[in-house]
C-alpha cells in the first residue's frame, strides 16, 4: 500500500481540504479494493469507500498519530463494510459483476485478461462463502499485507482470535475449492477432519 | 487416524522446523485426507498469494470533492433546523418557566399587565429624563441628523446581530480558515 507524505497527511489533519483530496487519491485504490472484496458489489463498493472517506474526514481529529493512517483507514473501511453486511443479513455477491473495468490491465492482453476475470470470479466465490469477519481478516492479510496483530488491531480481535478466524477462513477456502473442482468432488464426502 | 497437529501444520503459515516437516511428511504418506487437504489448499494459497487488485472507476477523488460538497449541505441545513428548533423549544420553555414562576408566585394574568404597563411607563419616564438631561446639557435641540445616525446605527448592529445568527446556524463554524 502507497504511504502518503507526511506533510499532505499534516495539512490534511489541519483540516486542509485540498490535501485530504490528496488523501483520497492515494488511498482510494486500497480502500475500493476492501470494499468490493468485503461487498462484492461494484456499486456498493464505491458508496461504501466514500463513506469510509467521509467517517475518516469527520474523525480525524481523533486519529492517533501513533498508528499507520493506511490501517487506521482501512480499519474504518472494514468496520463499515462488516456493518453493512449485517444490515443486509445476506451477502450481496453478484458474480456477474466482474468486468474488466473492475480490473484493468496495461497491456492488452486478451487471453490474459480472461484468466484473470476468471480467477477473480473463482476468488469471489470462494470469498463469499466466508463470514463477513472471516472475509475481512483474510482481505486484510492477503490483499493489504497486514500483520496477525495489525488486523487485530483493525478489527478490535485479539492475535489469537485472528489466528484462528484465518486457519478457519483457509480451511473453509480449501474446501469450498474442492466442491468446485469436479473430478475431486466425489472424494470430498470421504474427508472429514476430527477438528471440526 | 488423528490429523492434528498436521492439519495446524498445513493451515498455518510458519514455516515448521526440520523434525516437523519429517513428521507431517510421514503423516501425509499414509493419510489420504490430509493428502486431500493439501491438494486443494495449494491453489487457494496460490490464488490469495497474488490477488488482483480491484480499482475504482476513473474519477473517484472528484466524485469525493462534489461527494464532500453534498455532504456539508445536508450538515449546514441540519445545523440550521436544529438551531431554530432550539431556539423555539428555548423560547417556550423560558414562557413556560415565566408562566410556572408566576403562578408560583400567585400573581394573576391582569396583575402581570398592569405591572407591564407600569414597567413601560417608568421606561417612558426614563426616556424622557435621558432627553432632558441631554437637551439641558447640549446647548438647544439635538440636530435630527444625529438622531438618524443614532437609529441607523442601531438599525446596522441589529442586523450585523442577524447576519452573525444566520452564517453561524448555515454555514457552521469553519474547521480551519485555509480550506475556506
Amino acid at each position: 500500500m502507497r504511504q502518503i507524505e507526511q506533510d499532505i497527511l499534516q495539512r490534511a489533519l489541519a483540516g486542509d481540504d485540498e490535501a485530504y483530496a490528496q488523501v483520497v487519491e492515494v488511498y482510494q485504490t486500497p480502500v475500493y479494493n476492501l470494499c468490493y472484496r468485503m461487498l462484492g458489489e461494484s456499486g456498493e463498493a464505491e458508496d461504501a469507500a466514500q463513506e469510509t472517506f467521509w467517517r475518516a474526514y469527520q474523525a480525524l481529529n481523533r486519529y492517533d498519530r501513533q498508528r499507520p493512517f493506511g490501517t487506521w483507514l482501512l480499519s474504518i473501511a472494514a468496520h463499515f463494510c462488516i456493518d453493512q453486511q449485517r444490515k443486509h443479513r445476506l451477502p450481496t455477491y453478484e458474480l456477474d459483476e466482474v468486468t474488466e473495468e473492475t480490473f484493468p490491465d496495461p497491456t492488452p492482453n486478451p487471453e490474459k485478461a480472461v484468466g484473470q476475470l476468471e480467477q477473480d470470479r473463482l476468488l469471489h466465490q470462494l470469498l463469499a462463502s466466508l463470514n463477513t469477519q472471516d472475509r475481512a481478516v483474510l482481505v486484510l492479510r492477503y490483499w493489504n499485507d497486514f500483520s496477525e496483530e495489525e488486523i487485530g488491531q483493525a478489527l478490535s480481535l485479539t492475535v489469537s482470535a485472528v489466528k484462528s478466524r484465518l486457519h478457519r477462513a483457509r480451511l473453509l477456502l480449501a474446501q469450498r475449492w474442492q466442491a468446485t473442482q469436479p473430478q475431486t468432488a466425489l472424494e470430498r464426502n470421504h474427508y472429514g477432519s476430527p477438528a471440526f | 487416524m488423528g490429523h492434528q497437529p498436521f492439519e495446524i501444520w498445513l493451515l498455518n503459515e510458519q514455516k515448521l522446523t526440520e523434525s516437523q516437516s519429517q513428521e507431517l511428511a510421514a503423516h501425509m504418506v499414509t493419510c489420504s485426507e490430509c493428502q486431500e487437504l493439501r491438494r486443494s489448499l495449494t491453489p487457494t494459497i496460490v490464488l490469495l498469494a497474488s490477488p488482483p487488485i480491484a480499482v475504482p472507476s476513473p474519477g473517484f477523488t472528484d466524485r469525493w470533492k462534489v461527494n464532500l460538497a453534498e455532504r456539508r449541505a445536508i450538515q449546514h441545513k441540519r445545523q440550521t433546523r436544529l438551531f431554530f428548533l432550539s431556539t423555539i423549544l428555548g423560547a417556550i420553555a423560558a414562557l413556560g418557566g415565566l408562566i410556572t414562576m408566576l403562578s408560583l408566585a400567585n400573581i394573576s394574568v391582569p396583575d402581570l399587565f398592569v405591572s407591564g404597563a407600569k414597567l413601560l411607563a417608568g421606561l417612558f419616564n426614563l426616556a424622557g429624563d435621558v432627553r432632558f438631561y441631554l437637551g439641558s446639557s447640549l446647548s438647544g435641540p439635538l440636530p435630527v441628523i444625529l438622531w438618524i445616525l443614532v437609529s441607523v446605527g442601531f438599525c446596522l448592529l441589529i442586523f450585523a446581530w442577524i447576519y452573525m445568527l444566520w452564517r453561524i446556524s448555515l454555514q457552521g463554524v469553519p474547521r480551519d480558515e485555509k480550506s475556506n
